[in-house]
């Protein structure tokens, strides 16, 4: 029971850490229609990111929550940069070219970091404040777990009001019924994509900050949730930010607890779901057919 | 009566594009809709060609019933069709556009084997010539001007060598003496290979000098069928439709 | 045409150079130049799909490993013969895809990509979890091979027959009524219905084709190794065969071949002095998708003929 529990509490809030990074995906593809596969570069970037700051002036372990708003905001200058020389041009060309160009993104992305910071694996430091455990059900449960379960829904939130209560948001999501009615009305669409991707970027960025004092900073942590990221996309539905969030605690929740049970096929689980929700319901869980 | 179409229904969502529409064409007859934008011309069309299911009704062709066949095996069953958007094969040359049709509909695309190139060459050049495309078969359908892509459209619909033929709107965007050429080619090829034509329309020129009977849409029903004489002196088509444009 | 002429004397004249080649380069280079052939193979077979069908497989490095894994798996485990277990990676790979492929050629475009990359991912977590049979991630080495193909020397003539047959197989296909309805779907597959082409049924046949021949590539790639490992099916494979095609042309048939040309010499010379491969295939990458869309091949035939085609 007690291993259960803190699996969940594990698995939640790797989810939520997920989610940050897949909602950004899904919110791209639904809005710019194009699906960047070197989305998880700007996670990466982010944990590196992090790591520079809380080690920029000198080793105070304050300096975590500087990260966490400097960081984010770094990863979505890049992001803006790579939209307007890079992903601007591609959007009136075929998937395929757009797919194999975001590719290539992953390469430059990941040499970049290489030049910048080398190939050694970093370390990032849990901020004293959410440091240790909490007794709960006899099991400790870690504050940093708990930090980042409250935060995701938090965030959810933060997304869903900016997207139906601010003029901001019901632009994009004008833009996104329709590039070119919207165009039609006046609206920038070339400006709003940009914002969008850079939002997107920053989304990705906070995931990786967050996720940086969980596990190492090192070379291809974006390979290892970029197929992930699809899955969880892809169940939730493309371009559903409440679907994003779902597959994410579904897919955090699945690996977690797959581990204990079914130790072998808990991996291929995911694989196996994105297959049967991309054969019976292709628009997610949560998405409109198209 | 080569086509029946019988108690044709079919709604979206509540809303009845097409209903109860009823009619016959009669082999060798030229025949035209006409209706106002959102009369339900083309979903009548997609209809009774296989692209939409109806929700009540019968289509019957040359007596079998064709409602539930999918397009790719109504071609094989003699019918054609062309399109009111432009619906070519953009990166085909004209000819490959009208050979890969015919290959189709003589049944030769399953062979991986042999070199497509020069097979059907005649039966190609035939229809390219009719169209009087004979001069441009080597470009790209992409690149073709507008007119002669519905031109090619058609060339494509006839591969098939069809006994019945659905044009949608064929003139659409056509100047006034491509429209004149495309009229006058259709009457043509009509006569020479004893097709029956139904069309949609909207250029009221092309279908009172092409049409042998005119049939009315308004709101997804059938309001009036008749001569040309009879449709204009009609009092219920000129106040839905006709105004006082013809 | 002038183009023509040039293709008509240089193939041969290829043909001969690629005939005596190993006789005057050094086994290092005879290596890489194998390599080329089964990439050149992987990269047409895939573009089958990509080019000619409108249909990207992001699950292509899938169907190469199994074609690998089959021959390796007949040999190693059934021992049977390399002469036999050659020709049975393709072919079980074919069967395989079918059940994959009647899945993927029901949707749209996105979705058959990413229902593909979704098969060859599992795929590829099978082979790398299931030690006892397939090594894991050790994948299985020192497969034997006849003794008539021992040596590099000999490979090599081994390795340009099977590319010279399986691209001629491939170019007869894409010349056939048969490829021109492939086409056809992939530029108007509404059309293509109405003149009487079953799309769901071609599509599904190109993909258990293009597979196919994606098997043999990576079957002959096992038996040049002597090894297969779980990296043969890895998504990173997927994108640089995609890469290969791009980069040589989808438009084009032999674009893929001269990418894979491409692809092999830059990797080989870049890596001599440079550990930052990645950062350049992918400028390489980003580059021609924004400038060369249709690949190097596209581009110079653009080049050489000219504005050959009439405008409106």
């Amino acid at each position: 029971m007690q291993l259960i529990l803190g699996q969940i509490i594990a698995g939640l809030s790797l989810g939520m850490i997920f989610f940050l990074i897949s909602v950004g995906l899904s919110i791209v593809f639904g809005t710019l229609k194009v699906l960047n596969i070197a989305h998880a570069s700007f996670y990466m970037l982010g944990a590196y990111l992090c790591y520079t700051v809380t080690h920029l002036v000198y080793k105070s372990q304050n300096m975590f929550w500087i990260a966490l708003i400097l960081a984010p905001v770094g990863v979505a200058i890049f992001g803006g940069i790579i939209e307007l020389l890079v992903i601007r041009p591609m959007y009136k060309r075929e998937f395929l070219y757009q797919l194999i160009l975001t590719f290539g993104l992953i390469y430059i992305i990941a040499d970049i970091v290489k030049l910048i910071w080398g190939v050694q694996f970093y370390q990032v430091d849990i901020p004293p404040q959410l440091q240790g455990t909490v007794q709960f059900l006899g099991t400790k449960l870690s504050y940093y777990h708990l930090f980042m379960i409250a935060l995701g829904p938090i965030v959810l939130a933060l997304i869903w009001v900016l997207l139906h209560k601010t003029k901001l948001g019901r632009i994009i999501r004008a833009v996104t019924y329709s590039r070119d009615m919207s165009s039609a009305l006046g609206i920038n669409v070339s400006l709003i994509y940009t914002v969008v991707f850079m939002f997107a970027s920053w989304l990705a960025g906070l995931g990786g900050t967050l996720m940086a004092p969980m596990a190492s900073v090192f070379l291809g942590m974006d390979g290892t949730v970029t197929i992930e990221c699809f899955i969880i996309i892809v169940i939730g539905g493309l371009g559903s930010t409440g679907g994003a969030f779902l597959g994410a605690i579904l897919f955090g929740l699945a690996n977690s607890i797959g581990i204990i049970f079914l130790p072998k096929i808990a991996i291929a689980l995911s694989f196996i779901a994105m297959a049967v929700v991309l054969i019976i319901r292709p628009w997610g869980l949560l998405g409109k057919p198209e | 009566m080569i086509f029946e179409v019988r108690n044709l229904m079919k709604s979206f969502g509540g809303i009845s594009a097409v209903h109860e529409v009823n009619f016959n064409l009669k082999e060798g007859e030229i025949s035209s809709i006409i209706g106002p934008n959102g009369a339900g011309k083309t979903t009548l069309f997609n209809l009774i060609t296989g692209k939409l299911k109806p929700d009540h009704g019968e289509v019957f062709f040359k007596g079998i019933e064709i409602s539930q066949i999918k397009p790719h095996q109504l071609c094989n069953k003699k019918i054609g069709r062309s399109f009111q958007i432009t619906n070519v094969f953009p990166k085909f040359t004209a000819y490959e556009n009208i050979q890969v049709a015919i290959l189709s509909t003589r049944n030769r695309c399953k062979n991986p084997f042999r070199r497509s190139e020069s097979m059907f060459k005649e039966d190609t050049i035939l229809i390219l010539e009719s169209l009087g495309m004979l001069n441009k078969k080597d470009i790209q359908a992409g690149y073709l001007a507008h007119g002669d892509q519905k031109l090619l459209d058609i060339g494509v619909a006839l591969a098939g060598q069809p006994e019945l033929l659905f044009l949608d709107e064929p003139t659409a965007g056509m100047s006034p003496q491509e429209t004149r050429a495309t009229t006058e080619l259709v009457k043509k090829l009509a006569e020479e290979r004893n097709l029956t034509v139904l069309l949609i329309e909207h250029d009221m020129n092309v279908v009172f000098s092409i049409s042998q009977i005119i049939r009315v849409m308004h709101q997804g029903k059938l309001i009036a069928e008749g001569t040309p004489e009879e449709i204009r002196g009609n009092d219920h088509v000129q106040r839905v439709y006709l105004g006082d444009r013809v | 045409m002038g183009i023509d002429k040039v293709k008509k004397i240089s193939y041969p004249i290829l043909l001969a150079l690629l005939l005596v080649l190993p006789h005057f380069v050094a086994e290092g280079w005879i290596s890489i130049i194998i390599e080329m052939f089964v990439l050149a193979i992987a990269a047409t077979a895939a573009n089958l799909m990509a080019g000619y069908s409108g249909m990207v497989s992001f699950g292509v490095a899938g169907f190469y490993g199994a074609g690998a894994y089959i021959t390796a798996l007949l040999i190693t485990k059934a021992g049977v013969p390399f002469e036999i277990s050659f020709f049975a990676g393709p072919v079980g790979t074919a069967i395989l895809s079918l059940p994959f492929g009647w899945f993927c050629v029901r949707r749209s475009a996105v979705y058959f990509s990413m229902l593909s990359l979704a098969f060859a991912q599992l795929m590829h977590l099978i082979v790398f979890t299931w030690y006892s049979f397939t090594g894991g991630d050790n994948g299985i080495v020192g497969i034997p091979m006849p003794a008539l193909l021992g040596s590099t020397f000999s490979y090599y003539y081994f390795a340009l027959a099977v590319m010279i047959v399986c691209l001629a197989l491939m170019w007869i296909l894409i010349n056939s009524p048969f490829g021109k309805a492939i086409q056809a779907l992939r530029d108007n597959p509404e059309r293509a219905g109405f003149v009487g082409i079953d799309v769901r049924k071609y599509q599904l046949a190109i993909f258990v084709v293009g597979n196919f021949f994606l098997a043999a590539a990576g079957s002959l790639f096992c038996g040049f190794n002597q090894n297969v490992f779980a990296e043969y099916m890895h998504w990173v494979k997927t994108f640089d065969i995609t890469a290969v095609y791009l980069l040589g042309g989808i438009f084009s048939f032999l674009g893929p071949t001269v990418g894979a040309a491409i692809y092999i010499f830059l990797n080989k010379i870049i890596i001599r002095y440079t550990e930052y491969w990645p950062i350049t295939l992918g400028a390489t990458i980003v580059l021609i998708t924004l400038f060369m869309p249709d690949g190097v091949v596209g581009f110079i035939s653009k080049k050489i003929s000219g504005k050959g085609r009439e405008s409106k």
